[in-house]
């Protein structure tokens, strides 16, 4: 092995190990006395992607397509540094003309699906793209990876969900499979899984943020249920009694309204019950975990959640005193709602992520 | 030929070391005969020790001041090594274009670069200008290097570093805590072999010291080292890593070979995340082998040698492989957290001693840096001194650095160890909890941080 290879070796060695500052180093002196060295460059130019310098990682991908024009890498590098850089046009040129380089390459049809993924526009392309990709690499994970983000993106659940499941078959720690997974999870409603797989990602790799963010999405989700029950308890209550022939400070009518008012409570008390009780099963062991780091992911969950235990305790409240005490106490139960929800509105909506 | 009153005045301060007057008055006649550096380097002796001494400061003042204008040039800002091959592989390709260069050949190759691009012309048009290099001459006495307590000397027929540290944990100022959990893991049943031997304390087994980066890690290592009054090899990644398939094995045998035949030795692997990665994660094959090797050195350190002190940092712990934190290898573990109040005064006096200050309270200071790292701290030291210089540069009168710019580098620095802190809560919160992290959750509670 000569020394110009171990540059590149190493250089190779370090970016697997997340290290793309001393992949550049490595590859400094060896690009200084070979400037010619197209997969020194591209390696380069990977090294640049992956710090986040997409402008020096096109410039280095560049040069490899001036010195070897048929070069597949650089041209999938290109269209990465331009999807990233948000020129989608050139990013897609770029794709395609490494798909018409190697045709038989599974990653030259990936990218293609890739730069759709990106910019969020799936056209028919990428569709096809990506089960190109699976249909020459059906045992990469990053094939099946590529085709459930094309499903996800065109939210198709049933067929991302199939699709990141076939990737984590093929590697169960794909730490982008499991993340989109949860988050198809997420989407149709299964919040309790959701969180189970984010916080498994955070397990593994407890910096990442997305994994963080998503799963404060979760949690966000969860208490949205909850606010939507109470609200509906709240709405039911009041209007069945808005239109009443007695008035309000009737005797009977204030005996028959805190009834009417225990039997809500109780109705939407066995609602939230179940759907924490299902959030528990589904996310197992790692139940408690997620609640107890809900107040360590945004301080306004914990707001919010305070206002809603509030509420459902005032309703409760109600169900037992006087019943003019009661009615004060339903006003203000209401105002903990609206307050919650104004909560919702301030609180900037954290969207959740892909990994693409 | 040096005056006689000097000669005497030198004699008398090497009997009376502590004797601030006469350090000024050799000072003020060094400076009459023309030894401005070393002027300033006793008016920094004695601000040190007494902030306030006006004399000291008008010495420091005068010495600093007096510094002749001869070549006045221009700062330059170089691109970045990886900068410039970037940007310059085509150009140089052209016959006209500038080689690219490493490192090495860019530092030599400065002075022509300056005069390529006319920087030492225009320098010469404007002699009002703040005078760099001959402040640089002046001052390069001042300047001394960071650590000069350890001689590294390459061991021969290999490429690592082994160096004898004099260094102790005395020197690491604060850090209470981690001292006595060092002193109980690893140097107690190390220096008392006869308790060692009644209590049946194994000697197998290394020390895992993690943390934020940045917080004095190898710097421990190295005082362990000069504790035990044992050698010190260092090993990193790019000491073991080699494309060869079956190399970095070797690489790794090698160095403890090495420490084996230094011994007594401390063999520090730094990095270790690197170098030991959970085998799960490791898809390079350059890697792969270098756990197992790891684990088959560990496991016959304490059968087929005495001596050998196997001690290993990372930031984190928890992309180690588990097989690595199991009982005889780095089974012993010690949190090395941002350096507390007592560490930091430390941390500020030591970069700051050797640089011309006045009026500095170090005390302020230390409760004013809660949180940042010792590298953190000498970048605020750095900062300031910076201040202070383009301030001199700006107004054309040297100063000292004060209380202001500290605090004012202080406010603009924020803690680097944050990020770490955030990804140490999520291992907290979302991790097994085996005890593995019963420290560090310790003390993100404390913290507030969880």
């Amino acid at each position: 092995m000569t020394h110009e290879d171990s540059a590149l070796v190493n250089a190779r060695t370090y970016l697997s190990l997340g290290k793309p500052a001393d992949a550049l180093r490595a590859l400094a002196p060896h690009l200084a006395s070979n400037p010619d060295d197209d997969r020194g460059l591209c390696l380069a130019s990977q090294a640049h992607l992956s710090a986040g310098q997409a402008a020096q990682a096109l410039g280095s991908a560049r040069q490899a397509i001036a010195l070897t024009p048929d070069n597949e890498w650089a041209w999938r590098l290109v269209a990465l540094a331009y999807s990233k850089l948000g020129n989608v046009a050139e990013a897609k040129a770029a794709a395609s003309t490494a798909q018409a380089i190697a045709p038989g390459l599974w990653v030259t049809h990936a990218q293609v699906a890739q730069v759709d993924i990106a910019a969020k526009r799936i056209t028919g392309d990428a569709v096809e793209a990506a089960r190109e990709a699976v249909r020459l690499a059906p045992m990469e994970p990053d094939a099946h990876l590529t085709v459930g983000n094309v499903a996800l993106a065109q939210q198709d659940w049933a067929a991302a969900e199939a699709a990141f499941r076939a990737s984590l078959r093929l590697q169960p720690d794909h730490p982008a499979a499991r993340n989109n997974l949860s988050l198809v999870l997420l989407r149709q409603g299964r919040a309790g899984s959701a969180a189970a797989g984010f916080i498994d990602i955070l397990v593994t790799d407890p910096a990442s943020e997305v994994a963080l963010r998503n799963l404060r999405a979760v949690a966000a989700v969860a208490l949205r249920r909850i606010h939507f029950i109470l609200w509906i308890a709240f709405a039911i209550v009041t209007v069945a009694f808005s239109g009443a022939s007695q008035p309000s400070d009737s005797p009977v009518y204030g005996l028959v309204w805190q009834d009417f008012l225990i039997a809500t409570a109780a109705v939407s008390g066995i609602f939230v019950g179940v759907y924490i009780v299902q959030l528990r099963r589904a996310a197992g062991r790692r139940f408690g975990r997620f609640v107890r780091s809900i107040p360590r992911l945004d301080r306004l969950l914990v707001v919010w959640a305070v206002l809603l235990v509030g509420d459902y305790a005032l309703i409760v409240a109600a169900c037992f005193t006087s019943v003019r005490m009661a009615q004060l106490l339903y006003l203000v139960a209401g105002a903990f709602l609206v307050a919650g929800s104004i909560v919702v509105i301030v609180r900037r909506r954290r969207s959740v992520e892909r990994v693409v | 030929m040096e005056e006689p009153l000097i000669s005497s005045l030198r004699r008398a301060l090497a009997s009376s070391p502590d004797d601030i007057p006469l350090q000024l008055l050799l000072g003020r006649l060094l400076f009459t005969a023309g030894s401005s550096a070393e002027a300033v380097s006793l008016a920094a002796g004695v601000l040190q020790r007494e902030p306030g001494n006006t004399d000291a400061r008008q010495l420091m003042t005068d010495a600093l001041t007096g510094l002749p204008a001869e070549h006045v040039r221009a700062p330059v800002t170089e691109p970045s090594v990886t900068e410039q091959w970037v940007a310059e592989a085509p150009a140089a390709r052209a016959p006209a274009g500038p080689e690219p260069t490493d490192e090495a050949t860019a530092e030599t190759s400065e002075p022509e670069n300056d005069v390529a691009t006319g920087v030492d012309a225009a320098a010469d048009t404007d002699p009002t200008e703040f005078d760099w290099s001959a402040a640089e001459n002046d001052v390069h006495e001042l300047a001394q290097p960071m650590f000069v307590d350890a001689t590294p000397t390459v061991a021969p027929g290999s490429g690592f570093d082994i160096e004898r540290s004099v260094i102790t944990l005395a020197d690491v100022g604060g850090m209470t805590a981690v001292k006595n959990r060092l002193n109980a893991a690893f140097l107690a049943p190390l220096s008392n072999p006869e308790l060692r031997k009644l209590y049946a304390k194994s000697l197998k087994g290394g020390l895992l010291m993690y943390g934020p980066p940045g917080c004095g890690k190898t710097f421990i290592a190295r005082a362990i080292a000069g504790e035990l009054g044992a050698r010190f090899l260092t090993v990193g990644l790019a000491d073991i890593l080699d494309p060869m398939l079956g190399n970095s094995e070797q690489n790794v045998h090698e160095a403890f070979e090495l420490a084996r035949r230094e011994a007594p030795c401390v063999i520090f692997f730094d990095e270790i995340d690197a170098l030991g990665q959970r085998r799960s994660q490791t898809r390079n094959s350059a890697l792969r082998g270098t756990v197992n090797q790891l684990l088959t050195e560990l496991d016959g350190v304490a059968d087929q040698n005495e001596g050998v002190f196997v001690l290993a940092a990372t930031n984190q712990p928890w992309d180690v492989d588990p097989a690595l934190r199991r009982p005889g290898r780095f089974d012993r573990t010690v949190l090395v957290l941002p350096p507390d109040e007592e560490a930091r005064e430390s941390i500020f006096r030591y970069h700051l001693q050797h640089r011309p200050v006045e009026g500095i309270e170090l005390k302020p200071l230390a409760r004013a840096s809660a949180g940042l790292s010792g590298a953190d701290i000498a970048y605020v030291c750095e900062v300031a001194a910076e201040r202070a210089l383009m301030d001199s540069a700006t107004t054309g009168s040297l100063r000292l650095i004060g209380m202001t710019d500290v605090t004012d580098a202080l406010a603009e620095v924020s803690p680097s160890t944050s990020s770490w802190l955030d990804s140490a809560r999520n291992v907290v919160l979302f991790g097994d909890d085996d005890g593995t992290y019963t420290e560090l959750k310790a003390y993100l509670k404390k913290a507030r941080r969880l």
